[in-house]
């Protein structure tokens, strides 16, 4: 039997290799690249070469892994999250480690999902550098993902002492988590209307009180979403606009959701929102059958690199993509135990509810309790799947 | 560094946290077929890595074409073929280079570069030293697969593992399964810990316990009977949990392991003393064999088998548990058969064996749990 089992996983091995092809012409235009007049890529590139030439000076190695980071973030090239790990490579497996240094490599690992490796960080750095707002800010992120709202809050109350939006931006998500929805709401207009804080802080502090209101069915929350996507900087920010097509879609505005997940096809994220959304209103049409083979070779790709798994990517394509509910209940199970945000309550539950299965939502449910949750969603998925239960008790 | 551009950063973290940012990151394929002394290769490496290394677009104006990638061919040769090294028996085979073509991978085009190795003799042992891109980008990874002597290997070449050794020789069949059914025979002899547990079942086997204690059995048939069922379920249960470990499937942390097996060693002991468990001790058996098979994950893990050849080294060496057991049952079984009338053999035997056993298990408890050394407590 192992051995039947560990051949099958043998044929799963993916192929991994393309077909070979000579292009047509000579003027066939390959790969679109940044023009040599960028002035971001071409400092980039400059502060990269500098560097090479001096692997150990702190300042400019930060300081190129900083942009490369924000490059990153901008041009969702992911490359540019290995080149800034490139330019730390220097303080790797050292005992003595610059806290600059621990703060961008805790940066890297929370991207990569390693919260733990983070976390460590992290904690190094604060315990020698309280006010060190960086490292406050992406702990409290860190421990608002994974469900620890009273350190999130502890950490987000420093930053709000030394910039106010950023820190009450910061609070927002953990208190509106913690039964205190409404007044995180409430702060947040206070100060989004005392127009403080910089472009950052704003966008996000605009963000959380979409994202706040559609938990709490807010008739408002199409505007926040709208303020939002206005705020300068909002154009590169993926996150927000997937959350906007997500929200368009569950308003049963299918066709806008469609177009909004478009223009971030090349994530996959993207991808899985614009499937939904054309698949919702036509299953059959045109193009939706390469897109999900265009979805299923880019995850199995990923696998292929090894490394962590993004369960919470798979499971989401597993459910709405490949509409597969137990297996993706069960991947959403084993992103549930790595992060605890509404939509990864949301896509278990969701999930639960398509299998039949309403014994899985028993840790959101704890969850949902023990933090007083408000979410409208979750418990309109939850009455469903009581409905289910029911039902399913009634048969037997 | 101001504080404005740091708390910047934040926000590529923040905001609902969705799950990820997925461009994917870099990878290469190589593909590498071994025929003789001949290595015939496929590198496709991504068009976006290459211009990150030798600049694509010399014209700067955005857009890669065809052309500019085949003038850059030697520029491509030269960033790409030195990180790669093949060597047999040692020796480092000659590469030469073929077509330059384009080839489509699920996240855009990547430049398929064929090559041809030459090793000095037929190549029995190849090891693949790959360096592409670490240096700038650690998050890179080499997919590689290679096929020798009709099977296929794969594997991820990275920045802590840049070197893949393979070798033509898997062993012989027939050795292979002597060679395991022996080491799983003398597995039952080279771990004390696991002698002794089976030793604490063994000697009460030739009694049977009543109201008023320990007398002795009557059939013989079924006194061995029993015996051969708490051996076999203990080896059936050890092969499971063993094969698991073997196969990476289970893996426990060995602390924790053997601290278990030591308590099983108690209780079987103290099972002996004081009536705990008296019927079903097959059961109870099982479920200590599972314990006892996990802790010997190191036994057969990384031996880099094929499948059907770890399949039989599993098969062979788990005969050798049972068989080994069976042996020393067998040879304990008649003298303690004699014995049981005496009553030296409960009290000197028996009582105190069991005793000593308990004693040893929780010594290794303490010592493994705590991690307590002889030599700090001397």
């Amino acid at each position: 039997m192992p051995f039947c089992l560990f051949l099958l996983l043998l044929l799963l091995l993916p192929a991994g290799h393309a077909s070979v092809f000579v292009p047509d012409a000579a003027d066939t235009v390959l790969l679109r690249v940044a023009p040599s007049d960028n002035a971001e890529v071409q400092r980039l590139r400059q502060m990269r070469a500098a560097l090479a030439e001096a692997p150990g000076r702190i300042e400019m190695a930060t300081a190129f892994a900083q942009a490369a980071i924000a490059h990153a973030r901008r041009s969702q090239d992911a490359r540019w999250y290995g080149y800034a790990e490139g330019a730390l490579r220097h303080w790797q497996g050292r005992e003595r480690v610059p806290a600059e240094v621990r703060v961008l490599r805790a940066t890297l690992a929370q991207h990569d999902h390693r919260f733990a490796a983070a976390l460590q960080d992290l904690d190094q750095v604060l315990a020698q550098q309280p006010q060190h707002l960086q490292a406050r800010l992406t702990r409290a992120v860190i421990h608002s993902v994974q469900g620890r709202y009273a350190q999130a809050i502890t950490d987000c109350n420093v930053v709000r002492r030394y910039r106010v939006l950023m820190g009450v931006a910061c609070l927002a998500t953990p208190r509106s988590l913690s039964g205190e929805a409404e007044q995180a709401l409430r702060m947040l207009h206070t100060h989004l209307a005392l127009a403080e804080g910089d472009d950052e802080a704003r966008l996000w502090a605009r963000s959380a009180r979409a994202d706040i209101g559609w938990r709490l069915g807010s008739a408002e929350t199409e505007i926040w979403f709208r303020e939002a996507l206005d705020s300068a900087g909002a154009r590169h920010d993926m996150a927000l606009h997937l959350q906007y097509a997500d929200f368009l879609l569950s308003q049963g505005r299918v066709a806008e959701a469609a177009e909004v997940a478009r223009a971030w096809e090349d994530s996959n994220e993207g991808l899985i929102l614009s499937l939904r959304a054309r698949m919702r209103s036509n299953a059959e049409a045109p193009g939706i059958a390469q897109d999900r083979r265009r979805l299923e070779a880019r995850l199995e790709a990923e696998r292929a690199r090894g490394g962590a798994r993004h369960f919470g990517t798979e499971a989401a394509a597993a459910l709405y993509v490949w509409q597969q509910p137990a297996r993706a209940l069960w991947l959403a199970q084993r992103n549930w135990v790595v992060q605890k945000t509404p939509s990864d309550a949301r896509l278990l539950l969701r999930a639960a509810v398509d299998s039949g299965q309403s014994d899985a939502a028993v840790p959101v449910r704890d969850w949902l309790r023990e933090n007083a949750v408000q979410d409208q969603r979750l418990q309109a998925l939850l009455a469903q799947l009581g409905q289910t239960a029911k039902s399913q008790a009634e048969d037997t | 560094m101001k504080p404005f551009t740091w708390l910047g950063l934040a926000l590529l973290l923040c905001i609902s946290a969705a799950p990820l940012w997925a461009h994917k990151p870099s990878d290469s394929y190589l593909q590498l077929t071994v025929e003789k002394s001949q290595v015939e290769g496929r590198w496709d490496v991504a068009l976006r890595d290459l211009h990150e290394l030798v600049g694509l677009d010399p014209d700067g104006n955005g857009e890669v074409t065809w052309q500019e990638v085949r003038d850059s061919r030697s520029a491509i040769i030269a960033a790409t073929l030195p990180r790669l090294t093949l060597r047999s028996a040692g020796a480092v085979c000659d590469v030469a280079t073929g077509a330059l073509r384009i080839a489509e991978h699920s996240d855009g085009l990547y430049a398929a570069l064929a090559f041809d190795g030459q090793c000095a003799a037929p190549v029995e042992q190849l090891s693949v030293h790959y360096d592409l891109l670490f240096d700038i980008d650690p998050s890179h990874r080499g997919l590689l697969r290679l096929e020798l002597g009709g099977r296929t290997y794969s594997t991820i070449l990275q920045p802590t593992a840049r070197q893949f050794d393979v070798s033509l020789e898997q062993p012989a069949l027939g050795p292979l399964f002597w060679t395991y059914l022996r080491q799983g025979a003398w597995h039952i002899w080279a771990g004390f810990d696991h002698l002794l547990f089976l030793l604490c079942l063994l000697l009460p086997a030739v009694l049977q316990r009543r109201q008023e204690g320990w007398v002795a059995a009557t059939d013989a048939r079924r006194a061995t009977m029993e015996l051969v069922a708490i051996i076999t379920a203990f080896t059936v249960a050890h092969a499971l949990s063993l094969s698991a470990a073997a196969l990476d499937w289970l893996q426990l942390p060995t602390r924790w392991v053997e601290t278990a097996v030591a308590a099983t060693i108690i209780f079987a002991a103290l099972n002996n003393l004081l009536p705990l468990v008296q019927r079903r001790l097959w059961m109870v058996a099982f479920f200590f064999g599972l314990i006892h098979g996990a802790g010997y994950a190191g036994v057969l893990a990384g031996l880099g088998f094929d499948a059907p050849t770890l399949a039989l080294a599993l098969l062979a060496f788990n005969l050798g548990v049972e068989g080994g057991q069976i042996l020393i049952a067998a040879a304990c079984l008649p003298f303690a058969w004699m014995a049981r009338h005496q009553p030296l053999y409960r009290h000197l035997v028996v009582v105190p064996g069991s005793a000593l056993a308990i004693l040893l298990g929780s010594w290794w408890l303490a010592q493994r749990l705590f991690h307590i050394r002889l030599e700090t407590l001397l």
